[in-house]
C-alpha cells in the first residue's frame, strides 16, 4: 500500500481508538452508541439525504482550502493564510452578490471571479513579503488573517450590504447563488450544489499543474531546493509570488463556495478567523499535500463533523469531533515514523503469533499405535 | 609490544550496506598509524565507532589492554581518545575558548562558567605546543588552518593520549601540511599514539610508521611503511595496478571562448571584496585550472561567472557576447556549462527524480516541452535513459530513482552527464572529483579531456594539486582574490604552485 | 498626563505576556526547536489556570496566592502540553512547523471540549477576582516612577522581569546555557563533545511551554476578565517580538514593550482627545498591532541572529 495512504489510515485509526477510550472514560454506557453515531449514523438514519448531502456540501470549501494549502506545501511554502484569503474572497463574493445585480448565471460567475481575485491578492501579499524581504511566511500570514478579518469587519457595515436591524449582511441575490442543478432535490433536505464538482475540478487542475507543466516543474524546484532552482535559472522571487497567489486564489474560491451557497450564509460584524481556512491545513496534512487526497480527507472530515451532530442524541458533546480531528492531524504529523513503528509492531505481532500457534507441518505418519 | 587500540572483528551495517566487515585493526602505543582507503572504504566509520559516535554490530574493542564499550563520545573522552574531524565540528559564533571547553566547562559553583580559568588553560596549552591561537577570537573570523588547531586543542584540553586525525590535510596548503606533519611527529615523540586517516599516499609515506589498508569495508592488510612503496599501497587500496597520470594529447589552444575583464566580486555576508580585479581568458581546446587554497575567492569567481553572485564591476564575455548583465538562463544559452562545487545544494534537486534532474536547465526547451508550457515527459524520459546509459550513472531505480537516493559519485556523474551533453563552449567544473573514488575520478577526467578535444574548453577549479598538474593545460593561481600566476602546466611544479598559493611568490606569467 | 500614565501602565501590563512567551520561544529556538505552537499552549495553560483560579477564589484564600497558584498551574499545563510538540519534533523527527500547527489546532478543540464537559455545556469561565495591586507601600509615592510602576500593578509584571534576568544570565553565563546554545547552532559539534542533544532540546521546549502557559494566565488575568477559548494571537505576536528582538533578551524586552504600547493605543484611542477628534473607524486602531508587526518583520528579517540549526531535524548520520 502507498506509504502515505497507510500512514493516514493509521492516524485515523489511532484517532478513533483514542476517541473511543475517551468516550469510555466519560460515559461508559454510551460509548458504543457514541461511536456508532459518529461513524455510521449518518448513513443509516431516516434523513440520510440531508446528512450526507450536508456533509458533501460542507466538504467543498475545505477541499478547496486543503488543495490551496497542499499546493503551497508542494512548492515549499506554508500557506497558513488560507483563512484570511477565504474570508476576503467570501466578502468580495457577497459584495458583488448584493450590490451588483446581473442576470444568472453571470452574476454568480462574476461573484466567484471577484472572490478568486481577492484571495489571489491576499496571498500575493504574503508571497511578496517572503520573496522580497525573506519574512517568515507563517507569521505574516497570521497577521494578514487578522488584518483581513478586521478590514472585512469594517467593510461589512457599508451601506447597501448591511442589514443593521439584524446585524448581518443582506442575503445574496438569488442570481448569485451557486447553481444546484437539481442536486438539492436529489439529496432531499440539503443544500447540495455544484460546489463539490468545482472542488474536484480544481483539485484535478492543480494536480495537472504540478505534475505536467513547466510552471509546476519550476514551482516545485523552487520549493524543494531554492539554490538549485537559482542555479538552473529559475527565478525564485517570481515563483514564490506566483505560488502564493495561486494558493490564495483557490482559498478565495473556497470563500465564494461558502458564502454563495443557497443556504444563504451571512457575515456578521465580528472579527472572524474563518475556520474553513484552518480546516484546510488539517485536510492538507492528512492528505500529505496530494490534491486528490484532499478530496478524500475533506469528505472524511466533513462527514465526521456531520456524525458529531447526531451525538446530541447521546450525552456526549459534539465538540468531540473537533478533538478527534485534531488528534488525527497530530498523528498525521508524525506520519513517516508512525508507519515504521506500525510495520515493526505488525512484524512483532506476526512473530509472536507464529510462536504461540506454530503452523502445522506435515510429519511422518506415527509409528505404532 | 603493547597495543594502545585493538579493534577486533568489527562489523557495522547501515541498512544493506556493510560499512565495516569483520575488521581487525591494531595500533601500537606511541606509533603513527595510517588508515588508508578510498572514499567509502569504511575508514571514517571505523574511527567513528572508536570515538563512540556509532556502535558496532559485531566485534569488540580493547583500549590499553582493557576491554571497553564506547557508547558515546564522553566515554571516548574518558579513555583519553580524541578526534579531529574532517568536517570541523565548531560553533561559528562562539569563541575559540568556548569551543574548546564546551562539554567540559570549568565552573564556579557548578553552574556558572569560569571564563577566566578557561582562558588561562587555553593559553597554557596554546603556548605549550606553539599553536599561537587567540582565545577570544570568534571561529567564523579565523582561518581554516587556525580552526584546525582549535580542533586539536579540543583534544589536548581533554588530555587525549590517542589522537585520531580524519583527512586533516584536505584544506591546507603544502606549507601548512608540512607544519601539521611536524606537529604530529612531535606528538608521537611525546608518547602519544596517532591514527591518521588519509587517502594521500605521499603524506602517509612521509610521516607514518605503519599503515592499514581498507577496501570496500574489508581489511586488506597492515604494512610497515619502510618496507613498502606508494605503488604497492595504491594497489592494495584499489585492488589493481593504478595509473597515476592520465593520457592526454598536448593542448592546441585556438580562439578565445570566454574572457573575464577586471572582475570584482563582493561577498554579501561579509561585504569584503573577495575577487579583486581579475582578468583572464579561456581558449578553445584547452583546460584551464584555477588553483589555490580554499577561500581565496575561487568559488565566488565561479559563482559570479555562473550568475549566482553579482559582479561589483567587470565584464564577462562568452563567444564574443557580453553576458555581464544577463540572467543565469541567458548564460546557459550563451554557451556556459557549470558543474557546481556543492552538488547537493546547487547541482541537483534531491527530491526530484534522476530524469527530472537531467533536464534541470533545459526543461523548457522545445524538445522537452510543448509550447514551453506542457512537459513532454516521454521525451524527457528517453533523453534521460540515453544519458544514463552513456555515462554509466547508477541508481536504485533507474531514471525514476530520486537523486537523494543515489551515491555521491553517481550524483556527480549525473551532473557531469547533463552538463557535457549540452555541449557548452565553456564548461566550468568546480572540484568535480571531490569525495569520489579512483574509478570515478578516472572517468570524470577522461570526459573532461574529451570535451576539450571536441573543440570546447574547460575551466577547472581544484584543490587537489595532483589533479591540477595532471589534467590542466594552463594554471591560474588565485591568492587573496587576485590572480598571481598564469602558468603553462608543463613548465611548473607542485612546489612552485605551493609558493604562489601561499602568496610567497607573485607574478608568474605563461608565455603566450 | 493621566492618560499618559494610563497608557504607560497598561503598556507594561500588555508587555508581560509577550515578554514571557517570547523568552520561552527564545530558549526553545536557541536549543534548535522552533515552537510556533505557543498560541495553542498559551491557550491550554490559560484554560486550566483560569479554571483553577475560578475554583479557588470561592475559598477564602488571599487573592495574590490564588493568582500565583493559577499562574503555576498554567505553566505546568503548558509544559505538559508542549511535550506533544517536543515528542513529535525531537523523537519523531517531524517537521517542526507542521507538528506545531497540529498543536495549535488541537488546543482550542481540547479546551472547548473539556470546558463544555466539565462546565455542562458552557465554554466560558468567568473569574471575579481583581488581582490588581493598587499601591505598593512607600514605592508608590515616588513621583512619576511611582505612578507608572508601583501603582495598579500586578505581581506577574515583576515576575516577568525576574524571568528576563534569569534567562539572560542562564544563556550567557551558565554552563548549561552555553551547551544549550551550542545545540541550536551546531548540534553535530555538541554531539561530538558528548552533549545530550535530546535532553537539552526537551529542556528548551518544556521551558517554552511553561512560560507560554504562565503567560497565558497572566494575559487573561491582567487584560481580560473571562476565558473564551482564545488568546487573541498573542502567541504569534510573541514570535514577532522574538524576531524583532533579534534573539537577544534585552531587545526582546524593548520589542515586547513596543508592541504593548501599540496594542494599548489601539484599545484606548477614544480616551485620547486628539485621536477622538480624527474620528477614524475603530477598525483602524484594531489594525495597528498587526500592521505594525508586519512592518517590523520586514525590517528585522534581514540581519537575522537566528540560531543556525533552529528548525532543522537533527540527523546524526549526516556528516
Amino acid at each position: 500500500m502507498n506509504k502515505y495512504l497507510k500512514s493516514s489510515l493509521i492516524a485515523i485509526g489511532l484517532g478513533f481508538v483514542l476517541a473511543f477510550i475517551l468516550m469510555l472514560i466519560l460515559r461508559p454506557t454510551q460509548a458504543f452508541s457514541g461511536m456508532y453515531y459518529l461513524t455510521l449514523g449518518s448513513f443509516f438514519s431516516r434523513n440520510w439525504t440531508t446528512y450526507i448531502g450536508g456533509a458533501i456540501t460542507k466538504s467543498a470549501p475545505i477541499i478547496l482550502t486543503g488543495v490551496s494549502v497542499g499546493f503551497a506545501f508542494r512548492t515549499g511554502l506554508f500557506n497558513i493564510g488560507a483563512a484570511g484569503q477565504a474570508l476576503v474572497g467570501g466578502f468580495t463574493a457577497i459584495a458583488i452578490g448584493v450590490l451588483v445585480p446581473m442576470p444568472a448565471p453571470w452574476h454568480w460567475l462574476v461573484a466567484v471571479l471577484g472572490a478568486v481575485a481577492a484571495g489571489a491578492l491576499w496571498g500575493l501579499i504574503n508571497g511578496y513579503l517572503k520573496a522580497q524581504f525573506n519574512v517568515n511566511e507563517v507569521v505574516t500570514a497570521i497577521m494578514m488573517n487578522y488584518i483581513g478579518a478586521i478590514i472585512v469587519k469594517w467593510l461589512i457595515k457599508m451601506p447597501g450590504i448591511y442589514e443593521s436591524s439584524y446585524t448581518r449582511t443582506y442575503r445574496v441575490l438569488g442570481t448569485a447563488n451557486t447553481p444546484t442543478l437539481g442536486l438539492d432535490l436529489l439529496f432531499d433536505g440539503s443544500n447540495l450544489d455544484i460546489g463539490i464538482f468545482i472542488a474536484v475540478a480544481i483539485a484535478t487542475l492543480i494536480w495537472f499543474l504540478l505534475n505536467k507543466t513547466t510552471l509546476g516543474y519550476e514551482l516545485k524546484a523552487v520549493g524543494f531546493n531554492k539554490d538549485a532552482a537559482q542555479y538552473a535559472g529559475i527565478k525564485y522571487k517570481r515563483n514564490v509570488v506566483i505560488s502564493m497567489a495561486i494558493s490564495g486564489a483557490i482559498a478565495g474560491l473556497a470563500g465564494a463556495m461558502i458564502y454563495l451557497s443557497s443556504s444563504n450564509v451571512n457575515m456578521r460584524p465580528y472579527i472572524l478567523l474563518l475556520p474553513e481556512g484552518y480546516d484546510g491545513i488539517s485536510v492538507a496534512l492528512l492528505a500529505h499535500s496530494n490534491p486528490f487526497g484532499a478530496i478524500l480527507s475533506g469528505l472524511f472530515i466533513s462527514y465526521l463533523r456531520q456524525g458529531s451532530q447526531l451525538l446530541q442524541l447521546t450525552a456526549y458533546d459534539p465538540e468531540i469531533a473537533e478533538l478527534i480531528i485534531a488528534v488525527i492531524i497530530y498523528f498525521s504529523a508524525l506520519s513517516s515514523i508512525l508507519v515504521i513503528y506500525f510495520d515493526k509492531w505488525v512484524a512483532k505481532f506476526k512473530e509472536v503469533r507464529g510462536k504461540l500457534f506454530p503452523p502445522k507441518t506435515p510429519t511422518a505418519p506415527k509409528e505404532g499405535k | 609490544m603493547s597495543y594502545a587500540i585493538e579493534m577486533l572483528g568489527i562489523t557495522k551495517r547501515f541498512g544493506t550496506l556493510v560499512a565495516n566487515d569483520h575488521i581487525d585493526f591494531q595500533v601500537e602505543t606511541g606509533e603513527i598509524h595510517a588508515l588508508l582507503g578510498e572514499n567509502g572504504a569504511g575508514k571514517s566509520t571505523l574511527m567513528s565507532i572508536l570515538f563512540g559516535l556509532y556502535q558496532p554490530d559485531e566485534g569488540h574493542i580493547r583500549v590499553r589492554g582493557n576491554e571497553v564499550v564506547i557508547t558515546d563520545p564522553n566515554v571516548a573522552n574518558e579513555l583519553r581518545i580524541g578526534m579531529v574531524h574532517q568536517h570541523f565540528k565548531l560553533v561559528d559564533v562562539f569563541t575559540v575558548t568556548q569551543n574548546i571547553i564546551l562539554g567540559q566547562e570549568p565552573t564556579k559553583g557548578g553552574i556558572f562558567v569560569d571564563i577566566k580559568a578557561a582562558r588561562n588553560r587555553v593559553d597554557e596549552l596554546s603556548k605549550q605546543y606553539h599553536f599561537d591561537v587567540s582565545p577570544d577570537a570568534l571561529i567564523r573570523d579565523i582561518s581554516v588552518g587556525m580552526q584546525q588547531r582549535v580542533e586539536i586543542l579540543k583534544m589536548l584540553y581533554r588530555d587525549a593520549d590517542i589522537l585520531i586525525f580524519d583527512e586533516p590535510t584536505a584544506v591546507l596548503t603544502p606549507q601548512e601540511i608540512e607544519g601539521l606533519m611536524k606537529i604530529i611527529k612531535d606528538f608521537a615523540k611525546h608518547g602519544k599514539t596517532i591514527v591518521l586517516i588519509s587517502h594521500k599516499l605521499d603524506e602517509i609515506m612521509a610521516v607514518a610508521d605503519r599503515c592499514t589498508v581498507l577496501r570496500k569495508g574489508k581489511m586488506i592488510g597492515t604494512v610497515d611503511i619502510k618496507d613498502t612503496s606508494i605503488e604497492k599501497l595504491a594497489e592494495m587500496m584499489v585492488g589493481r595496478k593504478v595509473v597515476f597520470t592520465t593520457e592526454k594529447t598536448p593542448a592546441q589552444p585556438g580562439a578565445e571562448l570566454m574572457a573575464v575583464h577586471h572582475m570584482s566580486v563582493i561577498e554579501p555576508s561579509t561585504k569584503k571584496r573577495v575577487v579583486d580585479d581579475v582578468s583572464f581568458n579561456v581558449r578553445k581546446g584547452e583546460i584551464v585550472c584555477i588553483a589555490g587554497v580554499e577561500g581565496n575567492g575561487q568559488s565566488q569567481l565561479v559563482k559570479a561567472i555562473a550568475g549566482l553572485l553579482p559582479f561589483e564591476s567587470g565584464i564577462l564575455k562568452i563567444l564574443g557576447q557580453d553576458l555581464t548583465e544577463k540572467s543565469i538562463r541567458d548564460r546557459w544559452e550563451g554557451g556556459l556549462g557549470h558543474i557546481p562545487e556543492d552538488r547537493q545544494k546547487y547541482g541537483l534537486v534531491l527530491d526530484y527524480t534522476l530524469a527530472e534532474n537531467m533536464v534541470l536547465n533545459q526543461y523548457y526547451y522545445p524538445q522537452f516541452s510543448k509550447n514551453g508550457m506542457l512537459l513532454d515527459q516521454a521525451a524527457i524520459r528517453s533523453y534521460a535513459e540515453a544519458k544514463v546509459a552513456k555515462f554509466d550513472v547508477r541508481s536504485s531505480n533507474g531514471i525514476e530513482a530520486t537523486a537523494r537516493s543515489m551515491s555521491g559519485g553517481n550524483q556527480q556523474k549525473a551532473i557531469l552527464a547533463r552538463e557535457i551533453s549540452r555541449d557548452p563552449s565553456v564548461l566550468i567544473a568546480v572540484q568535480p572529483t571531490r569525495g569520489l573514488d579512483v574509478g570515478a575520478i578516472e572517468f570524470i577526467h577522461k570526459n573532461l579531456i574529451a570535451h576539450r578535444d571536441a573543440g570546447h574548453s574547460v575551466l577547472l577549479v581544484s584543490l587537489e594539486l595532483d589533479e591540477v598538474m595532471n589534467i590542466s593545460d594552463r594554471i591560474l593561481v588565485m591568492y587573496a582574490g587576485r590572480i598571481v600566476a598564469d602558468l603553462v602546466t608543463s613548465d611548473t611544479s607542485v612546489e612552485e604552485l605551493g609558493l604562489y598559493m601561499l602568496g610567497a611568490k607573485k607574478g608568474g606569467v605563461a608565455h603566450e | 498626563m493621566d492618560t499618559l500614565y494610563f497608557i504607560l501602565n497598561y503598556s507594561f501590563l500588555t508587555m508581560v505576556p509577550l515578554l514571557l512567551v517570547a523568552l520561552g520561544a527564545l530558549i526553545s529556538e536557541r536549543s534548535g526547536i522552533v515552537n510556533i505552537a505557543l498560541e495553542g499552549i498559551m491557550l491550554m495553560g490559560a484554560f486550566l489556570g483560569i479554571y483553577v483560579i475560578s475554583i479557588l477564589e470561592t475559598n477564602a484564600m488571599n487573592s495574590q496566592w490564588v493568582l500565583l497558584v493559577g499562574l503555576l498551574v498554567g505553566g505546568i499545563t503548558g509544559a505538559i502540553f508542549s511535550l506533544l510538540h517536543a515528542f513529535a519534533a525531537i523523537n519523531m523527527k517531524s517537521d517542526q512547523v507542521i507538528s506545531a500547527t497540529a498543536i495549535n489546532l488541537m488546543a482550542p478543540a481540547f479546551a472547548i471540549f473539556v470546558a463544555r464537559t466539565i462546565l455542562s455545556g458552557r465554554q466560558q469561565i468567568i473569574f471575579y477576582s481583581n488581582f490588581r495591586i493598587s499601591a505598593i507601600p512607600l514605592l508608590s509615592d515616588i513621583p512619576f516612577l511611582g505612578d507608572i510602576f508601583f501603582q495598579n500593578t500586578y505581581i506577574a509584571f515583576w515576575i516577568s522581569l525576574l524571568v528576563l534576568i534569569i534567562v539572560s544570565v542562564f544563556l550567557n553565563q551558565t554552563k548549561l546555557g552555553l551547551q544549550l546554545r551550542s545545540v541550536g547552532e551546531n548540534p553535530h559539534a555538541a554531539d561530538s563533545l558528548g552533549i545530550k542533544i535530546h535532553r537539552i532540546r526537551y529542556l528548551g521546549v518544556l521551558t517554552s511551554g511553561f512560560l507560554a502557559g504562565f503567560g497565558g494566565v497572566a494575559l487573561l488575568t491582567m487584560i481580560a476578565s473571562e476565558f473564551n477559548a482564545t488568546v487573541s494571537g498573542f502567541g504569534f505576536l510573541a514570535l514577532a517580538v522574538l524576531i524583532f528582538g533579534n534573539w537577544k533578551p534585552s531587545k526582546i524586552l524593548l520589542g515586547a514593550f513596543f508592541f504593548g504600547v501599540l496594542r494599548t493605543v489601539g484599545s484606548v484611542y477614544f480616551s485620547i482627545d486628539f485621536l477622538e477628534y480624527l474620528n477614524w473607524p475603530e477598525e483602524f486602531y484594531e489594525l495597528i498591532p498587526y500592521v505594525a508587526t508586519l512592518v517590523v518583520l520586514v525590517f528585522s528579517s534581514k540581519n537575522s541572529n537566528a540560531p543556525k540549526a533552529a528548525g532543522q531535524v537533527y540527523d546524526p548520520g549526516k556528516r
